[in-house]
C-alpha cells in the first residue's frame, strides 16, 4: 500500500495500527517465501474443503461455485495470500498464540498407521547398493554415492536396533557385477565396518540389476521359512546391463518369496516397476518409490527399518506358522579369560550355550556348535512394539476452557482457552485455521500430551505415560471423553496439518 | 627413554586436565522414583524395622547433595506403585493451577477477565497463602528450620505431598474396594515413561541442552507388579536416551530392574541393611553419568537373562518362540495353536520339534545301516553305550 510520509507522522489510532503493519511486513520479509510455500499445500486442501460446503460465503464475486476461493475471489488469486495477514494480533494485542500456532505446525506429528498388523518379525534382508559411474553425480551432496553410504550406516543401525532377532547383507552393482561386501550377520558393526571401507573405493562402471538380483536370490535361499526374505535396492542409474534375461529372474525371485523394495533416485524405471509389483503381489505404492530430496530418501530408507505386514493371501498360504527353537543363555563373568566358540578369541565374560555349554562373546547368534538360536530375552522385547503398536493420539478441538493445563508428559504449559466469541468472527478464520489447542490427547486415558511428547512417545517410547501411570483399569469420565463429531473435527486438522508439512 | 616417558607424561596430564574441565561444568538432572507400593512396605517395616520416613530423610539428603554440587543441578521426584494415585509427579510441583481449578473454577474465570496486573496479585497472595500453609504442615516433620532456601523448597513439598498421599491413601482404597475395583496394576512402568518425557523436553530445550540426566529407582516391590513389555519399553527408549536406570532395591530381587540396569549402564543394589540406606544413596547410588566411564560400577555382573515362559511362567533355558508374536513358550502347546495369538501352527514342524533324538543300537551296527533314516544322533550317549 502507498503511505504518505506525512500521513505516517499523524499519530492517531489509526496511523499508529498502519505503522505497526509495517514493521510487520519488514519482519516477515524473510520468512515470507517459507509462508507462501506452505499457503500454497494449504490452498489446495482449502479448495476442496471450500467447493464442498459452496453454499456458504458471499456472494459478491461471478465466480463459478467450484472454483471459488476463500475470499470469495477465484481460488487461484488464494495463492498470492501475503504472509503478514496470517499474523494478527489476538483480543489482548498478542501475537504470542498465533507465533506458537505457527511454530507447532512446523513440526511434524507422528501419523503413521497403527493398525495392528501381523508382520514378519524375523527377518533376513539384503541392501543392495547402486555403485556404479552414475553415483559420481552430485546432484546429492557431496555426491549420491557417499549420501547413500552414510544413510545406510544410519539404516544398518536403526535395523538392528528395531529388528534385533533379523540378519543382514550388503551388496554392491558395480562394473556390471554384483560384489558382496558383508556377508549375511546379525552383527552391525560387521556391516558398518564393510560400509566405512566401502567409502573409500570410488563408484565405477555400469549397474547390473539382474546380477544383483542372482546374488541376493542365492544370499537368501538357505534362509528357513519362518524368516521373511527381502532385498532392498538404492538404484540410482535409469538403465540395468545385464547378462541375460531380467524377466526369468524376477520370475525366480517370485517363486522364492523374496520381495523386493526399490528406492530410486533419478527417476521411475518401468523394469523396477514390474520388478516390485510381482514381488509385492501388486503393492507398488510401498514398496517402489522415487526421492524427492534428501530428506524423503532418508524417511524412505529408515521405512524400510519397519518390518512388513504379512498379506493375506501369503498367510491363507501356508499351513501353519512355525514355532522356532531358541536357547536363552546365561551370561557369565569369569576371573581369567577363556576362548569363545565364535571368534577363537580370548575374552572375559560370554553366554553359555544352554544346550551344549560352549561359549559365544556376542548375541545374538546361532551357536557354532550345536547351531540351536542364541537371543536374550530383551531382544524379542525390542520388536514388541511393532506388533502392539500405540494408538495414535486425537487432536483436542479448540474450545475456551480445557480440563489440563499442563502436559502429562513433561509439565509444559499449554496455552490458555480461546473465547468463544472471539473465534467465531469471520476475518480471523484464517488465523483459527492456524490455531491449534497444542493437545494431543490418548484416547484410552484421556491424558493431554504436548505436540513434542507425542512425537517423542510414539517414535521412541512407544507406551503412554498417561495409561501406565494408572493403578486401575481407568473409565473415562463423562467430561473427558470426547464425542464422535469431535473426534471427525480433530481429525480434518490433523489431515490439514499434515498438507502443510509434506 | 626419558623423552618417550616424558611425553606420554604430558600427554596423560593434558588428557586429564580436559576431562576435568568438561566435568566440571556440566550440570546434571536427577530423577528418583519412589515405589511406595504400601503392602510392600508393610512387609519390610515388620521385618527390618525400617520406617518410611527414615527413607524419605535418607531420599532428602540425597537429593539435597546432588543440588549442592553445581548450582544448575536439578532434582526431580516421582512416586510410583501407589494404588490410589499410580505413578505421579511430586517433585517439582505444577499442579497448582489444576488444584484451582477442582476447587473453584468460576474464580478462575474472573480473574482471567481481569487485567494481568490484578492477577497476579491474586495469584501471589494464592500463593503466599498456600506456602505459609506448607510450612505449617512441614514444620512438623522437618526439625530443622534454617536452612538454605533451595533445599527447603524441596524439602518442604516433598514431606508435604509424600504426607497427602500416604494419609489419604487408606480412606482412597477403601472406597476404591466399596466400589469394586480391586485389580491394581503396577505403575513403575508409568512413572519411567513420564520421567523419560520430562527428560525428553529437558534435554532438548535451548536452555538446558546437552544436560546429562539419570533415573534412581528405589524399589520395595518384586517382578509380579511390572507390565513387562512396556517396562521393556521405556527401558529401550532409556538407552535410547542415553538415560542411565539405577536400581536401589529394598525386598525381593527383580530380574526386570536388573536388566533394566545393566542395559542403561546403570548401578543395581541390592540392600541388605536397609537401616543404612543413606550410604547406599550417597556413594554407590551417586555417581554422575559424567563420571560413569571412569568408575567401576557397583553392580553385580551375573545377571539372569534368561526369559520366563508365558504359560508356566518358569524360567526357560531352551524354549520355542511363536514366530508371529514373539511369545515364549516352554512346552509345545497340544492343540498347535500359538496360547496367546492365536494363530495355527505348522504340524509339520511340531512334528520335527517333538522328535526325540535316538539311541544307535553299536558303533559296528551303526556303519552297515548308515543309510537308515536316524538324523538324530547323540554322541553322549552313543559313548555311554560303548
Amino acid at each position: 500500500m502507498p503511505l504518505d510520509p506525512e500521513e505516517e507522522n499523524i499519530v492517531t489510532p489509526a496511523g499508529r495500527h498502519r505503522s505497526k503493519e509495517r514493521a510487520s511486513i519488514i519482519n516477515d520479509d524473510e520468512n515470507e517465501q517459507d509462508y507462501l510455500d506452505s499457503t500454497d499445500k494449504y490452498d489446495n486442501s482449502q479448495h476442496i474443503e471450500t467447493s464442498r460446503n459452496s453454499n456458504e460465503g458471499n456472494d459478491d464475486h461471478d465466480a463459478p461455485e467450484q472454483l471459488k476461493g476463500n475470499n470469495g475471489g477465484y481460488s487461484w488469486e488464494d495463492e498470492y495470500r501475503r504472509s503478514w495477514d496470517i499474523v494478527q494480533e489476538d483480543e489482548s494485542g498478542s501475537l504470542e498464540t498465533i507465533v506458537s500456532g505457527l511454530v507447532e505446525s512446523q513440526k511434524k506429528r507422528y501419523l503413521k498407521d497403527t493398525t495392528p498388523f501381523q508382520r514378519g518379525i524375523i527377518r533376513v534382508n539384503v541392501l543392495v547398493l547402486d555403485y556404479s559411474k552414475v553415483m559420481r553425480e552430485k546432484d546429492l551432496r557431496p555426491n549420491r554415492a557417499a549420501m547413500m553410504i552414510s544413510y545406510a550406516i544410519d539404516f544398518v543401525n536403526e535395523f538392528f536396533d528395531q529388528n534385533p532377532i533379523s540378519q543382514l547383507s550388503v551388496v554392491i552393482m558395480r562394473n556390471g557385477l554384483a560384489q558382496i561386501v558383508s556377508e549375511v550377520s546379525g552383527n552391525p558393526h560387521d556391516h558398518i565396518e564393510a560400509l566405512k571401507k566401502l567409502k573409500k573405493t570410488d563408484p565405477e562402471g555400469d549397474p547390473s540389476l539382474q546380477n544383483a538380483l542372482e546374488m541376493s536370490r542365492g544370499l537368501l535361499l538357505h534362509v528357513p521359512s519362518h524368516c521373511t526374505r527381502e532385498v532392498l535396492i538404492i538404484f540410482g542409474a535409469l538403465f540395468t546391463s545385464d547378462p541375460g534375461n531380467i524377466h526369468s529372474t524376477i520370475q525366480g525371485l517370485v517363486q522364492e518369496k523374496i520381495s523386493v523394495r526399490v528406492i530410486g533416485l533419478t527417476a521411475r524405471v518401468a523394469i523396477c516397476d514390474e520388478l516390485c509389483r510381482l514381488t509385492n503381489h501388486g503393492d507398488l505404492k510401498s514398496s517402489y518409490n522415487v526421492i524427492l530430496n534428501e530428506q524423503h530418501f532418508k524417511e524412505l530408507f529408515m521405512d524400510a527399518v519397519t518390518p512388513l505386514a504379512i498379506t493375506k493371501t501369503e498367510s491363507q498360504n501356508k499351513r501353519g506358522f512355525s514355532l522356532v527353537k531358541m536357547g536363552f543363555p546365561q551370561r557369565v563373568s569369569e576371573q581369567s579369560p577363556s576362548f569363545c566358540a565364535c571368534h577363537s578369541r580370548l575374552v572375559y565374560g560370554g553366554y553359555i550355550c544352554p544346550n551344549c555349554k560352549s561359549k559365544v562373546c556376542v548375541l545374538p547368534t546361532v551357536c557354532p556348535c550345536c547351531n540351536l538360536t542364541l537371543i536374550l530375552s530383551t531382544h524379542l522385547a525390542r520388536s514388541y512394539h511393532h506388533l502392539f503398536p500405540l494408538t495414535l493420539f486425537v487432536e483436542v478441538p479448540i474450545s475456551s476452557s480445557y480440563p489440563t493445563n499442563t502436559c502429562f508428559g513433561c509439565h509444559v504449559r499449554f496455552p490458555k482457552g480461546v473465547e468463544p466469541s472471539w473465534r467465531a468472527t469471520d476475518s480471523h478464520k484464517r488465523k483459527k485455521e492456524i490455531q491449534s489447542s497444542s493437545r494431543y490427547r490418548c484416547t484410552l486415558c484421556g491424558c493431554d500430551f504436548c505436540i513434542d511428547c507425542d512425537v517423542f512417545i510414539h517414535e521412541v517410547l512407544h507406551n503412554c505415560p498417561g495409561c501406565e501411570s494408572r493403578s486401575r483399569n481407568h473409565k473415562l469420565s463423562a467430561s473427558i471423553q470426547l464425542t464422535s463429531k469431535d473426534l471427525i473435527d480433530s481429525e480434518k486438522n490433523r489431515i490439514h496439518i499434515h498438507n502443510i508439512n509434506s | 627413554m626419558d623423552a618417550i616417558a616424558d611425553r606420554a607424561f604430558v600427554g596423560l596430564k593434558g588428557n586429564a586436565k580436559d576431562k576435568y574441565h568438561i566435568l566440571d561444568e556440566t550440570p546434571s538432572l536427577l530423577t528418583v522414583i519412589l515405589d511406595i507400593n504400601p503392602l510392600e512396605w508393610k512387609k519390610l517395616m515388620d521385618s527390618n524395622n525400617l520406617r518410611f520416613k527414615d527413607v524419605t530423610s535418607a531420599l532428602l539428603v540425597m537429593l539435597n547433595s546432588h543440588m549442592a554440587l553445581n548450582s544448575g543441578n536439578k532434582v526431580s521426584l516421582y512416586i510410583a506403585n501407589s494404588f490410589y494415585h499410580g505413578a505421579k509427579l511430586v517433585f517439582p510441583s505444577f499442579d497448582d493451577d489444576d488444584n484451582d481449578d477442582s476447587q473453584s473454577p468460576n474464580s478462575k474465570e474472573k480473574v482471567d477477565d481481569n487485567s494481568s496486573l490484578e492477577e497476579e496479585k491474586v495469584n501471589e497472595i494464592v500463593k503466599k497463602k498456600r506456602s505459609r500453609q506448607r510450612k505449617v504442615n512441614a514444620s512438623r516433620i522437618l526439625e530443622t528450620t534454617g536452612i538454605y532456601r533451595q533445599f527447603r523448597i524441596i524439602d518442604e513439598t516433598i514431606v508435604d505431598s509424600l504426607d497427602k498421599i500416604i494419609k489419604n491413601e487408606p480412606s482412597n482404597l477403601k472406597s476404591l474396594v466399596g466400589k469394586g475395583e480391586t485389580h491394581i496394576k503396577g505403575t513403575l512402568s508409568g512413572a519411567l515413561s513420564q520421567a523419560l518425557s520430562y527428560i525428553n523436553r529437558f534435554q532438548n530445550s535451548d536452555e538446558h541442552s546437552g544436560m546429562k540426566a539419570r533415573i534412581v529407582c528405589i524399589s520395595v516391590s518384586g517382578d509380579n507388579t511390572l507390565p513387562y513389555v512396556s517396562i521393556m519399553n521405556s527401558i529401550f527408549a532409556a538407552q535410547k536416551q542415553k538415560v542411565s536406570v539405577d536400581v536401589c532395591k529394598l525386598g525381593p530381587n527383580s530380574t526386570f530392574l536388573q536388566q533394566a540396569s545393566d542395559s542403561t549402564n546403570g548401578v543395581y543394589i541390592y540392600i541388605k541393611h536397609p537401616l543404612g540406606l543413606i550410604q547406599y544413596l550417597s556413594t554407590a547410588l551417586f555417581i554422575d553419568p559424567m563420571l560413569r566411564p571412569m568408575v567401576v560400577l557397583p553392580t553385580n555382573t551375573n545377571i539372569d537373562f534368561r526369559a520366563s515362559c508365558f504359560i508356566t511362567n518358569k524360567v526357560v533355558d531352551i524354549g520355542y518362540v511363536c514366530s508371529v508374536c514373539l511369545c515364549i513358550l516352554s512346552v509345545i502347546p497340544e492343540d498347535e495353536i500359538c496360547p496367546t495369538c492365536h494363530s495355527k501352527l505348522d504340524h509339520d514342524l511340531i512334528v520335527m520339534l517333538k522328535r526325540k533324538p535316538r539311541v544307535l543300537p553299536l558303533v559296528k551296527k551303526a556303519k552297515r545301516k548308515r543309510n537308515s533314516s536316524t538324523p538324530d544322533i547323540n554322541p553322549v550317549k552313543k559313548f555311554r553305550e560303548n
